[in-house]
């Protein structure tokens, strides 16, 4: 039972840490998703809000990564499947898969399609090194992370033409 | 059966010599009546029948004599008896009338023995029989006159009582007379005029009334003076009345006066037969003269009838005849003895002249030699040498045959000695093996003993077998219905597990739920996480409360799963446990469908048990029967050794006898063998 959450406990650190917080700028800002069996960090001040996968309208000739539009809130986004983009296969269809809605200030009315949301990680601490110019992180587990860049995705041009 | 055979040849010869002898003596026996005593005989047997006659004639007239002796003699002493008889009855029938009571007893007996003897000499009895002759007649008048005495007698004997209460009441008055005058004097010198009077006549009337009594007794009485005596007794009382009844004296007057009364009112009431006895007392006394003097010429009568008796001269006569014939007959006998001796004296010398001769012949014969034959004369022994050769030659053919006959019986008895010796060994031989049969059926019965104790025990453990082959079915119904049980609780625990199952698909829907709404709060959290850190430095807080609540929902999110996994594991599980528990229902019913072949073998057994038991039983009175056999075997075994035995002892000791035969029949060879033939 050792699993069991002591709630006085809980909220005494939840204070202690709020506190800390407000002197110490060691907030996590990022957040790890699953993309094609491979962890990527995704900056959260790049994305406004997460969701399961509404129901989709299909775009007809647009690119086979561009699965539709959906109505989040009366806004219309754009969907891109990240593991068909990145050609590595297409999302895996399951409850877990979600989308990530790009943040407003990028202007940007588009949605990453990703296998799962992993939760709230910090790359802070982890060992990173380079392999083929790209920052590659370990976390404490041995896995392996990416650096999702969203604004210089969204600078693509391949993104940006979606019809086929 | 050589001897047998042998016999009636030897009888033969025997036979015929008899019958020459009695030929012999045939022709002799003629001879004897020729010398003349025919006539002696004749007369012996006349004086003999004469002898006899008078001897019986004499011995009647003695027998006669001496029993009309002896009954003269008991009549003689019957008549002396009534002689003796009357004058007691006179003297008692005179005590008798003056009130004597044991006069009467003794006059009542004497009546009856009188009465008996008259009886007596009348008509007799077994031994003595009814007087007859010149004494009958006298008898006769005896008994007209007797009879009226004793008719007497007995009306004396009615007026007994009237007689002895007049002399008791005579009695009691004199003794009680005395006083009584004594106290009527007292009583007249005390009384005043009229009493004196009544006293007066109470003493003249007791005076008068004891004189009346004494003189009725002494004297005759009649009924008129018995009248007169009950006149003055009422006189007196009436005196007794008159006078004052409170005196003391006039008190004991009347109890004195008392029994006179009383008395006189019985005599009053006896009179007649007072009066008759009175009469007849004295008529006894007239007739008894005449019964004594008949008495006594009935005594002379009987002793007149001892001088008439004619058998004594009889018997004289006939005994001096008889003495008179013995001496004649004596006589006779003498001279006949005398003449047959002489003849018998000539008769012998010449027959011992003729034997002697004989004799001197056949004295070789005697020592054997059977050729010896004896001169035949004319003489007395000439016969007899003639049957004394026949017999010699007879004799000699015997001997002969005696002689092979010897011969054979002794080659014979050797035979018979091997035979019965044979026979001997043979019976030892067959004792012995029937000891060993005996033996054998002595340890058969032994074993079948045991068989029968072997069997007893059988049945024991058949017994034995029985109750366990029970306990084992009931063990096999308990497990039946223990199987029963515990298949039904299967069925019971499958259906909860079922339940069970069916909960944990309940809770797997559950779970799901959670999960979405884990992965619901999970997303919520991120959105607020990013709404926090695009806050910036405003959302820092909020931020840290969106990181803690992503994470538990993260934890929740694995929990959840981890729930998930362990719910289709119970699931997978309660599917085994389900089949391996309809597996093992299956199972039980098997064990159960077992368990009741297992019972049915156990009854089978059961039924096989009670039938060995049965059957051992039936071994058991088998093996009784055999027992019983065995011993009637044994028993009947030891009567044929018995028997055997027995047989043993006859053959040893046929033996002997033939042994003994061999001897003999040497012994007759022997014999036989001095014989010169």
């Amino acid at each position: 039972m050792s699993k069991r959450l002591n709630l006085r406990e809980f909220q005494q650190d939840l204070i202690n840490r709020m506190q800390a917080k407000g002197h110490a700028g060691d907030q996590i800002s990022t957040l790890g998703v699953q993309i094609a069996e491979q962890n990527w960090l995704v900056d959260m001040l790049d994305v406004s809000g997460v969701l399961p996968l509404p129901p989709l309208t299909a775009v007809p000739l647009t690119k086979p990564w561009f699965l539709g539009v959906v109505n989040v809130r009366g806004i219309l986004f754009g969907v891109t499947d990240m593991a068909a983009y990145q050609q590595r296969g297409n999302a895996s269809g399951a409850a877990a898969n979600r989308i990530l809605l790009v943040a407003e200030r990028h202007a940007f009315n588009t949605a990453l399609l990703v296998d799962r949301v992993l939760g709230l990680r910090s790359a802070r601490l982890w060992a990173q090194s380079e392999v083929n110019g790209q920052i590659r992180y370990h976390d404490e587990q041995g896995n392996f992370w990416h650096k999702l860049d969203i604004v210089g995705l969204l600078g693509r041009p391949d993104f940006l033409q979606i019809s086929a | 059966m050589a001897f047998k055979l042998a016999l009636p040849e030897f009888n033969l010869p025997g036979k015929k010599t008899a019958g020459a002898n009695q030929e012999i003596g045939s022709a002799a026996h003629p001879a004897l009546p020729e010398s003349g005593r025919l006539p002696v005989t004749q007369k012996i047997r006349l004086l003999s029948g004469s002898l006899a006659v008078f001897f019986a004639i004499a011995a009647g007239a003695a027998y006669t004599n001496s029993r009309e002796a002896d009954y003269t003699a008991r009549y003689l002493t019957q008549s002396g008896k009534l002689l003796m008889l009357s004058q007691r009855l006179s003297k008692d029938a005179q005590l008798s009338a003056l009130g004597d009571a044991s006069a009467f007893q003794t006059l009542v007996q004497s009546k009856e023995n009188f009465a008996g003897i008259l009886r007596l000499l009348d008509k007799g009895d077994g031994s003595l029989p009814a007087t007859g002759g010149a004494a009958r007649e006298v008898l006769d008048e005896l008994m007209v006159s007797a009879n009226k005495t004793l008719s007497d007698v007995q009306a004396l004997e009615e007026g007994s009582l009237g007689l002895v209460t007049l002399a008791t009441t005579v009695a009691g008055i004199e003794a009680t007379s005395a006083e009584f005058r004594n106290l009527t004097q007292g009583l007249i010198r005390s009384s005043t005029n009229a009493q004196k009077e009544h006293a007066i006549r109470l003493a003249l009337s007791a005076e008068r009334i004891a004189k009346d009594t004494a003189r009725a007794l002494a004297a005759d009485v009649s009924l008129e003076q018995l009248a007169a005596l009950d006149i003055e007794a009422a006189a007196a009382e009436e005196s007794l009345a008159a006078l004052p009844a409170a005196d003391p004296t006039v008190q004991r007057l009347t109890a004195l006066f008392e029994p006179y009364r009383n008395n006189i009112k019985i005599l009053d009431a006896q009179a007649h037969k007072l009066v008759k006895a009175k009469s007849t007392a004295k008529s006894i006394l007239g007739n008894i003269d005449l019964v004594l003097a008949k008495s006594q010429r009935l005594i002379d009568a009987y002793q007149s009838g001892v001088v008439a008796r004619i058998s004594g001269p009889v018997t004289i006569l006939a005994g001096a005849l008889v003495l008179l014939q013995l001496l004649v007959l004596a006589k006779v006998y003498l001279n006949d003895s005398r003449q047959r001796a002489e003849e018998a004296e000539n008769s012998n010398r010449r027959n011992q002249a003729a034997i002697q001769r004989l004799m001197d012949e056949l004295s070789e014969l005697a020592e054997g030699d059977l050729t010896v034959r004896a001169t035949v004369s004319e003489g007395i022994t000439g016969a007899i040498a003639d049957a004394v050769n026949y017999t010699t030659e007879e004799l000699r053919k015997l001997v002969a045959r005696i002689m092979v006959a010897a011969d054979q019986m002794g080659h014979a008895t050797r035979q018979a000695e091997q035979i019965s010796k044979g026979l001997l060994e043979a019976a030892q031989k067959q004792a012995g093996e029937i000891r060993k049969a005996g033996e054998s059926v002595q340890l058969m019965a032994g074993s079948i003993r045991e068989v029968d104790s072997s069997a007893a025990k059988a049945t024991e453990v058949g017994q034995r077998t029985l109750a366990a082959t029970e306990l084992g079915g009931r063990a096999v119904r308990n497990t039946i219905a223990g199987m029963d049980g515990i298949r039904e609780q299967i069925q019971e625990t499958s259906k909860r597990i079922k339940r069970l199952g069916e909960s944990s698909q309940e809770i797997g829907e559950i779970v799901d739920l959670i999960s979405d709404i884990t992965e619901l709060t999970n997303v919520l959290a991120l959105n607020a996480a990013i709404q926090a850190v695009s806050a910036g430095e405003a959302g820092r807080g909020f931020s840290v409360v969106a990181e803690e609540v992503q994470r538990l929902a993260e934890r929740s999110a694995e929990a959840t799963k981890q729930i998930g996994t362990l719910v289709k594991t119970i699931q997978g599980d309660t599917q085994d446990a389900i089949a391996a528990m309809e597996k093992s229902t299956l199972g039980v019913v098997e064990g159960a469908k077992l368990s009741d072949v297992a019972g049915q073998s156990l009854k089978e057994i059961e039924q096989v048990s009670k039938e060995l038991a049965s059957l051992i039983n039936s071994i058991s009175m088998s093996t009784q029967i055999q027992t019983d056999m065995a011993g009637k075997v044994a028993h009947a075994m030891r009567n044929i050794l018995q028997i055997t035995q027995q047989a043993t002892d006859g053959t040893r000791l046929t033996a002997n006898s033939v042994a003994q035969l061999t001897n003999l029949s040497a012994d007759l060879k022997g014999s036989v063998a001095g014989f010169k033939l």
